[in-house]
């Protein structure tokens, strides 16, 4: 009789409730064990930490002595605060321009990675090599490429007669240089795109190049389409890193000239680790929170509008 | 009966059972004794380990710095030294964030920029009441013991300093056709008039050969470029410190000198200067002629990046006379102090007493860690005969430590620098006038000044 109902649920209680028997309770004991571990991190190193930053951000607290109790004075502050709005402004300007910028570029070098040339695991090893070379370093490299004087790039300039660039000292210049800077490092997104491109049908691009379809066509019209939740994957995950950039703002520039580089997280590092405002770091941390919560909020709503799940329908 | 062997399902349980609890037990807090605990013993065989947390500048040459402690080591049997050598960017954060979290050494090295923070936070012991027993009296003290002092209270010893001194290329300025800064200093000519004919002079080029005078105007830190500032009557904060005077009419003049460096080409901007390896690997590559940074820096450790050809074209100089008449050079005083809270104070103050020592000093200068910090050193062999006789004399540095003038650097020094330099990166590129950059920022600082000034108060300080 047992064998009639589904596994693991025993004849039901005349109410008609099942009562599960002692194997699928061993069951369900042994999963939350072999979860324990992760779920224990992510309680004491995660949800803890975060609320308790929720809670020191409506303190005054410099990391010594008594912790005061000051309310929403912390955020008062912070929308007072003009450095806030201009580091959240250098923030986004630097997500929403670099992030386009990093799925184009990516997407491009996995199109060239994904055509059947000799060597091309060499070719997809170095372009991917960036990506594993520490930040710091990349940092560094870049800031010398940028050097006014004898950097690369107005070496070149001024090869062919063009006037150099003060890359990382002109305030309307050092975003966009940043950005360049971090198009140099799209090796994740790259790998990403190009397994998604491997995964497109043959069948399907031989079928619309027979019915007159040229490569370009086939590109925009299947191919895009086809890897759109790939697209969208990492324009999310994009946005969200992008949002916390924070060692290239510290090496490169420092936040120079003028604040004109000053990220949002080197402004929350600065305020909790050298003015030691704990409270009003935390509350500049929460906040980041919630924009990158909206943002990729926005984004899924978006994306049933463009992005194409061969389900027929996006993951709920 | 047979036994019954443990089936797989239970194995698995027992063995995720086992992993879980391994996991609570690897976060618990740990159970052994500390460093500093005692062993337990009798009191004449206590073993006494002290942690000593060292700004890493300061101990670049470890075979100094190890030779140091095995002496101290040997002149207190029982005590051992446990050195924590940090980054320099990273010290005070790490030290502060050591402090709220419960972790921090016995005995902490001090610079003049935490100074003021470190006793704010509690990180530091006052050392007044020990002071009479340290070995050096008021009278011998140079003005580098300055330093150390903060709202009346004596915080720190002094292990090694830097006052500041020029140190140029000399046959870069020959190539240019000027006077030599050292005979001109020699014959009292080596004034602000002298310094920018010269700084002119050696500029130019373009690429690769761009040449710039010196690094420090259009870079730098208030706690440098308040040389300036005095140099022209003024004053970085007002006499009390509860306020910035960085902006009155003589600072101004001073900030429009400092930033027209930039504009007239022989000073590079940040962004110019941040190469790897700074204005050391500028110097080196005879891209930048002069630079003030303090020489001990670099005769104690920087200089081994700079060619040795090069090296050899080095002299040093002190610094021009400013517009009024004087020249008041700031000292980076590397200094240490004891752990409020520690228990090992007798060994750590042993620890200052060796390290003024004149055993340990003249150790010290011999490898060009230091300038004499007691004046009698100033007279000692070991001083005298460290000079290198093409690139100094016993009476350039001398004037240098004659001139010496202590920056207050206050609590949340860092904060304000920030505001600074980007109100003075304004008035570089145009952005605003002297007068508007620092108005705004003065504002932003003296709210600083004033929140520092309440919790001041409240540490009873």
């Amino acid at each position: 009789m047992a064998d009639a109902f589904p596994l693991g649920v025993s004849s039901p209680e005349p109410t008609g409730k099942p009562r599960w028997s002692r194997k699928v309770k061993a069951d369900n004991i042994a999963g939350y064990l072999f979860l324990a571990p992760w779920i224990i991190g992510l309680l004491a190193f995660t949800v803890g930490p975060m609320l308790a930053s929720g809670i020191l951000s409506l303190t005054k607290f410099s990391g010594f002595g008594a912790i005061k109790w000051v309310g929403f004075e912390n955020y008062d502050k912070i929308f007072q605060d003009k450095l806030f709005y201009t580091s959240l402004y250098n923030t986004s300007y630097y997500a929403f321009l670099g992030v386009p910028a990093q799925l184009l570029v990516a997407l491009c070098l996995a199109v060239l990675l994904n055509m059947k040339v000799r060597n091309v695991n060499l070719f997809r090893t170095v372009y991917y090599i960036p990506t594993v070379t520490p930040t710091v370093a990349n940092v560094f490299l870049w800031v010398w490429i940028f050097n006014f004087d004898f950097g690369l790039i107005n070496s070149l300039l001024r090869l062919v007669g063009v006037a150099p660039v003060n890359w990382l000292w002109d305030p309307q210049i050092v975003k966009p240089a940043l950005i360049l800077m971090s198009l140099w490092a799209v090796g994740q997104q790259m790998v990403i795109f190009l397994a998604a491109l491997q995964g497109v049908s043959e069948e399907l691009l031989e079928a619309a190049s027979m019915d007159g379809a040229n490569n370009i066509r086939r590109f925009f019209s299947i191919t895009i389409p086809l890897i759109s939740p790939v697209i969208f994957l990492n324009l999310i995950i994009g946005i969200i890193s992008l949002f916390q950039t924070f060692t290239v703002a510290l090496i490169a520039t420092d936040g120079g000239p003028i604040n004109s580089s000053l990220f949002y997280v080197l402004y929350i590092y600065r305020k909790g680790f050298q003015s030691f405002a704990m409270g009003y770091a935390s509350g500049l941390a929460w906040i980041l929170f919630l924009i990158i919560l909206v943002i990729t909020a926005i984004q899924f709503y978006l994306a049933r509008r463009w992005v194409y799940y061969e389900s027929g329908s996006a993951p709920s | 009966m047979t036994k019954r062997a443990m089936s797989r399902r239970d194995f698995m349980h027992v063995a995720t059972a086992t992993s879980v609890g391994a996991l609570i037990a690897a976060c618990a807090p740990a159970a052994a004794p500390s460093a500093g605990d005692d062993g337990g013993g009798s009191a004449a065989m206590e073993e006494v380990t002290i942690e000593f947390w060292v700004n890493q500048p300061m101990a670049r040459s470890e075979g100094l710095w190890d030779t140091l402690m095995a002496e101290y080591e040997e002149l207190n049997p029982g005590v051992t030294v446990a050195s924590l050598i940090i980054p320099h960017g990273d010290y005070e954060p790490k030290v502060l964030t050591g402090l709220a979290g419960g972790t921090v050494g016995d005995l902490l090295d001090v610079h003049p920029m935490h100074n003021a923070t470190m006793a704010l936070r509690g990180a530091l012991m006052p050392l007044d009441e020990l002071m009479p027993t340290l070995g050096v009296s008021d009278e011998e003290m140079t003005k580098a013991w300055d330093y150390n002092v903060w709202r009346g209270k004596r915080w720190a010893i002094p292990r090694s300093d830097n006052p500041t001194i020029m140190l140029y290329n000399r046959s870069m300025i020959a190539e240019a056709g000027m006077d030599d800064p050292a005979e001109l200093w020699a014959e009292g000519k080596w004034d602000i008039d002298a310094f920018d004919n010269t700084m002119d002079a050696v500029s130019g080029g373009e690429g690769e050969d761009r040449v710039y005078g010196c690094a420090l105007p259009g870079g730098g830190t208030i706690r440098m470029q308040c040389v300036w500032i005095w140099g022209n009557d003024a004053t970085v904060w007002n006499a009390d410190e509860t306020a910035s005077a960085f902006n009155s009419p003589a600072a101004l003049e001073a900030w429009e000198y400092m930033t027209g460096a930039v504009a007239r080409g022989w000073a590079p901007t940040p962004a110019e200067s941040n190469i790897p390896g700074g204005w050391v690997a500028m110097m080196g590559q005879r891209r930048l002629c002069m630079q003030w940074p303090g020489a001990q820096f670099v005769l104690g450790g920087q200089a081994q990046f700079i060619p040795e050809d090069v090296m050899s074209e080095m002299q040093l100089v002190p610094l021009n006379t400013l517009w009024n008449g004087n020249r008041e050079v700031r000292n980076a005083t590397n200094s240490h102090g004891i752990y409020l809270q520690t228990d090992h104070v007798d060994e750590s103050w042993a620890m200052c007493q060796y390290l003024i020592s004149d055993e340990a000093q003249f150790r010290i200068i011999r490898e060009r860690w230091t300038s004499p910090m007691v004046k009698r050193h100033a007279e000692s062999e070991a001083w005298l005969g460290s000079l290198e006789p093409n690139l100094e004399t016993a009476e350039m540095w001398e004037d240098s430590f004659n001139n010496i003038r202590a920056f207050s650097h206050l609590p949340r020094q860092q904060e304000m620098d920030n505001l600074i330099q980007a109100a003075k990166d304004r008035i570089i590129l145009g952005d605003a006038t002297a007068q508007e950059a620092m108005d705004e920022v003065a504002a932003e600082v003296d709210a600083i000044i004033a929140e520092v000034d309440e919790e001041v108060r409240e540490a009873g300080l």
